[in-house]
């Protein structure tokens, strides 16, 4: 009996990895096309330029900052040098610890003022506001210490203009970033209700007064697997499911949202572990139920640059707070599984981040310790098995190479050599541990969310920004 | 069998990392070269955008041929696009554009290049202003080709030539009637470049039994301004449609007809809020203080952003306007109302501005210098109420009278009463925050 159901257990994993592997090959075939289009199409964006500004729709770029201190002038820097024709910015301080408010006080010589706030969406208390005559751009606001859902509905309410972008405060934006990620609303206003960005590791670069002025590989393995995971994420992840319109994630990092849409919708949901996918998952449900056409689209410039854990424990944190994260979403909006009525969303991207990125781990690790005892019983040959094992190494180092590839193909942020050749090597070596330690994780994170009822976030410590080599010695 | 699909499966994927490799290795030495040739050719070139800033007549072109899509022709291209950017520069600018072969080649690949390329000759052939094109890029406003048909609309705008007006607002109504899938605000940034021009032919499509029509064709003749739209403004106030009037008032606003004030003030009475909230802002922009009553009475208004408006505009007019909003602080009954003033006195900073004028004297001592700091994190409103009760405060009655006369800009009849209001609020606030009241 036993021996039947490890039998057929093999059975699923091999099914299972062929059906996922194939969605991936396809999703990279996908997404080399959708990144040679945005590159050819690239080289005319230059028209948004001369764009007449009454026409460019204004931006509210909303920052929801928690004990920040390290980051978040420098943060602010960078936003203040965006190349958009007309922007605020609204820093929501969310019952900081440390000295993030004071930080702000002190770097933009705030004071208070006072302004009615309106809650279109219920929020936490909010405790004053903060302006600077010599920035009338920038608007901060203390609040009560409730989540970052809650403080980015404050950003909301306190917003101005008709779209809204969400930026961590530890990110770093390129000038032109709100331009590029505007330019599929600018030409498409009515259908293109949201879109979303590369999120770039900072890691490695240094930045000086809000600007990334030297971009340069991390030197520690931990961020070098990480810069591999996220270009294989973002590169062929994303770029991939935005062509079919099955986007669910957005990074909360740097996205842009159409207001009126979000608060039809009723704004982000304070009670889930990661905002960022549940709201996009509504979005789609909320336009779906109306009947609405729309496109929710990524736009595969690498434009945001953000600050990856250091170490194993704040990694281990984010990692299982992200896939608690998915879940928590996939859960929630359980009744759009497998439901026609939802098209594409209900047919194939929720059962996709359900059975392959959220599962997919789950099966993996059950997977090692169910073949190997296959292994050891006899069931399985031992030099089909090791075949197999080789076949599986081979597709992971493919799929990040090829990742490796479009990055080379498309931006090319990391200028030299050397790096290129770095990248290709981790993307090797990411298959001998690093994977299987992230899965381990997720799958740690899915079994809390089935066993504990304890779903609190993981907060995640950042160290800041490197400076460059001059500005460090002072 | 499970053994040969393995293996082959093996050696498929070795063989494609081995490819993907050597793709990545290639593209990267191709790539380098590529750029390296490029910068090259750019400091060779980079004479030439200095040369034009500087009004040189380039009279020898010989060097700066090349052929299409080469390292030395996209330097050079890059130098006069870069010194297009200079208005002194434009005239020399499309004059090399033009022959040195790049009008011609984008003419030529407008036409028969992929559909990147189309798109890429038309944002090219628009940014050098190149009149020549303009027959090729009307047509290509009619292609199927979405991305050739944005820039061609952005383009023709570029240009300027008035003959592509017509098919530009034939686009912008079917875009307004149909739907069709055109960017409406590309679509509308072009004909706004077109100025007056555009003004005359947005004009007459205002008569437009489609109301979506006349609010677009509308909006345009606001960006584009122009005193003599005026009457035309004033007159679409009176139109049936709630968005078309709101358009209007927003025109009024934006061109400062002061002539249309009256007009504007009759619309802050009208029964839809968007109407009332754009009238309240085009007075804000005119700053002319005779609409200071209307205004003040619509911080009082059922709909918040019209209040807001209306505090907005009066901060705005300043002056007595600032004093008005004192006194519906002080005397009036409607919380929303006094909420709004306040907030608009706290945005201009006025009761510091007004506590640094008072005289000093002993009649004046602050009454309320001892307060303690107030703690922001708890109530930067209180603060604010705080250095009005220090304004209040530093006036004996009489003071106050004259003040609340001065405010009123008249005899001041309802003075006692204000005083007496004054006061009151005084007491109120002071004992909430800890003041010492009176």
């Amino acid at each position: 009996m036993l021996l039947s159901l490890i039998l057929w257990f093999n059975y699923l994993v091999l099914a299972y990895y062929f059906a996922a592997n194939g969605v991936y090959l396809v999703l990279l075939i996908l997404a080399a096309g959708t990144i040679v289009n945005h590159l050819s199409r690239l080289e005319y964006g230059r028209y948004q330029k001369s764009i007449h500004q009454s026409v460019a729709p204004p931006v509210s770029v909303i920052v929801a900052a928690f004990n920040e201190e390290a980051n978040i002038v420098d943060s602010v820097r960078s936003l203040l040098k965006l190349n958009y024709p007309d922007f605020e910015i609204i820093i929501v301080n969310d019952g900081s610890s440390d000295r993030t408010l004071a930080s702000l006080i002190e770097g933009f010589r705030l004071k208070s003022s006072n302004v009615i706030y309106r809650q279109a969406l219920r929020t936490a208390a909010v405790n004053g506001f903060y302006s600077s005559p010599a920035e009338p751009r920038l608007i901060v606001v203390d609040k009560a210490h409730a989540g970052k859902a809650d403080s980015l509905n404050v950003g909301i309410n306190v917003s101005d203009s008709p779209y809204f972008c969400s930026v961590d405060a530890d990110s770093i934006l390129e000038e032109s970033a709100l331009l590029r990620l505007m330019r599929p609303i600018l030409e498409d206003p009515d259908l293109v209700q949201a879109t979303g960005g590369i999120v770039r590791l900072v890691n490695g670069s240094s930045v000086s007064e809000g600007r990334l002025v030297n971009i340069s590989l991390p030197r520690d393995s931990l961020s070098l697997l990480q810069v591999v995971e996220y270009i294989r994420s973002f590169l062929f992840g994303r770029a991939g499911l935005s062509v079919i319109n099955s986007l669910l994630i957005i990074s909360g990092t740097f996205s842009m949202f159409q207001k009126k849409t979000v608060l039809a919708a009723g704004g982000y949901k304070t009670s889930m572990v990661t905002e960022d996918m549940e709201l996009v998952v509504r979005l789609h449900k909320h336009l779906r139920d109306k009947g609405q056409k729309y496109r929710i689209n990524f736009v595969p410039d690498p434009i945001c640059w953000t600050e990856a854990p250091k170490d194993l424990g704040m990694l281990k944190k984010q990692r299982r707070r992200w896939h608690l994260g998915l879940a928590e979403s996939i859960f929630a909006y359980r009744s759009m599984l497998f439901n026609p009525r939802y098209g594409r969303i209900g047919l194939f991207a929720l059962p996709y981040q359900l059975l392959v990125e959220l599962l997919g781990p789950v099966i993996e690790v059950a997977g090692y310790f169910v073949v190997t005892a296959s292994f050891i019983l006899g069931i399985v040959d031992r030099q089909f098995f090791l075949l197999f094992l080789l076949m599986a190494v081979l597709i992971n180092i493919f799929f990040s190479v090829a990742a490796v590839l479009l990055e080379e193909m498309s931006y090319r942020r990391y200028p030299k050599l050397r790096d290129t050749f770095t990248l290709l090597l981790y993307g090797v070596l990411e298959n001998f541990g690093y994977r299987q330690m992230l899965s381990l994780w997720r799958t740690q994170a899915v079994l809390k969310f089935f066993l504990s009822r304890d779903r609190r976030w993981e907060v995640v410590k950042k160290k800041g920004f490197s400076k460059p080599m001059k500005e460090a010695n002072q | 069998m499970a053994y040969i699909f393995v293996y082959s499966i093996i050696i498929t994927v070795i063989i494609l990392i081995m490819l993907t490799f050597a793709a990545v290795i290639v593209r990267r030495f191709y790539m380098e070269r590529r750029y390296r040739r490029l910068d090259e050719e750019r400091e060779r070139y980079s004479t030439l955008s200095i040369a034009i800033e500087k009004r040189k007549l380039i009279a020898y072109l010989g060097p700066y041929m090349h052929s299409p899509g080469s390292a030395a022709w996209v330097a050079v291209e890059e130098n006069i696009v870069r010194a297009f950017d200079a208005a002194h520069c434009r005239l020399e600018a499309a004059r090399l554009f033009d022959k040195l072969g790049y009008a011609d080649y984008y003419m030529k690949t407008i036409k028969s290049g992929n559909r990147w390329e189309q798109a890429l000759a038309a944002e090219r052939l628009g940014h050098m202003r190149c009149a020549r094109s303009l027959p090729l890029l009307v047509e290509a406003l009619e292609s199927r080709n979405t991305d050739l048909k944005l820039m061609a609309i952005h383009a023709v705008g570029l240009i300027g030539d008035g003959s592509a007006l017509p098919s530009l607002i034939k686009m912008l109504k079917n875009a307004v009637l149909t739907g069709e899938e055109v960017s409406k605000k590309v679509l509308a940034s072009s004909v706004i470049s077109f100025g007056a021009a555009a003004a005359r032919e947005l004009a007459s499509e205002l008569t437009h039994p489609d109301w979506r029509v006349r609010a677009v064709c509308l909006n345009l003749l606001g960006e584009i301004g122009g005193a003599n739209l005026a009457p035309l403004f004033m007159k679409m106030l009176s139109d049936p449609e709630q968005d078309v009037r709101a358009k209007a008032a927003k025109g009024l606003g934006r061109i400062r007809s002061i002539e249309s004030v009256p007009s504007l003030e009759s619309a802050l009475a009208d029964r839809h809020w968007v109407v009332r909230l754009h009238a309240a802002r085009a007075l804000g922009l005119m700053k002319e203080e005779q609409s200071v009553p209307a205004l003040k009475g619509k911080l009082a208004d059922r709909n918040w952003q019209v209040r807001r408006a209306a505090a907005e505009a009066l901060g705005a007019i300043g002056g007595s306007a600032y004093l008005e909003l004192l006194k519906v602080f002080i005397d009036s009954t409607d919380q929303y109302g006094r909420e709004q003033a306040l907030d608009e006195l706290g945005r201009s900073n006025v009761a510091a501005t007004l506590l640094s004028m008072l005289p000093k004297g002993e009649h004046n001592y602050l009454l309320l210098k001892e307060v303690p700091p107030t703690d922001d994190k708890g109530g930067i409103r209180m603060e604010l109420l705080v250095d009005m009760l220090l304004f209040l405060s530093a006036l004996d009655e009489e003071s106050m009278a004259q003040a609340l006369t001065a405010l009123e800009g008249a005899s001041g009849g309802s003075c006692a009463k204000s005083v007496k209001n004054a006061k009151n609020r005084i007491k109120e606030f002071g004992s909430r925050s800890g003041v010492p009241a009176e």
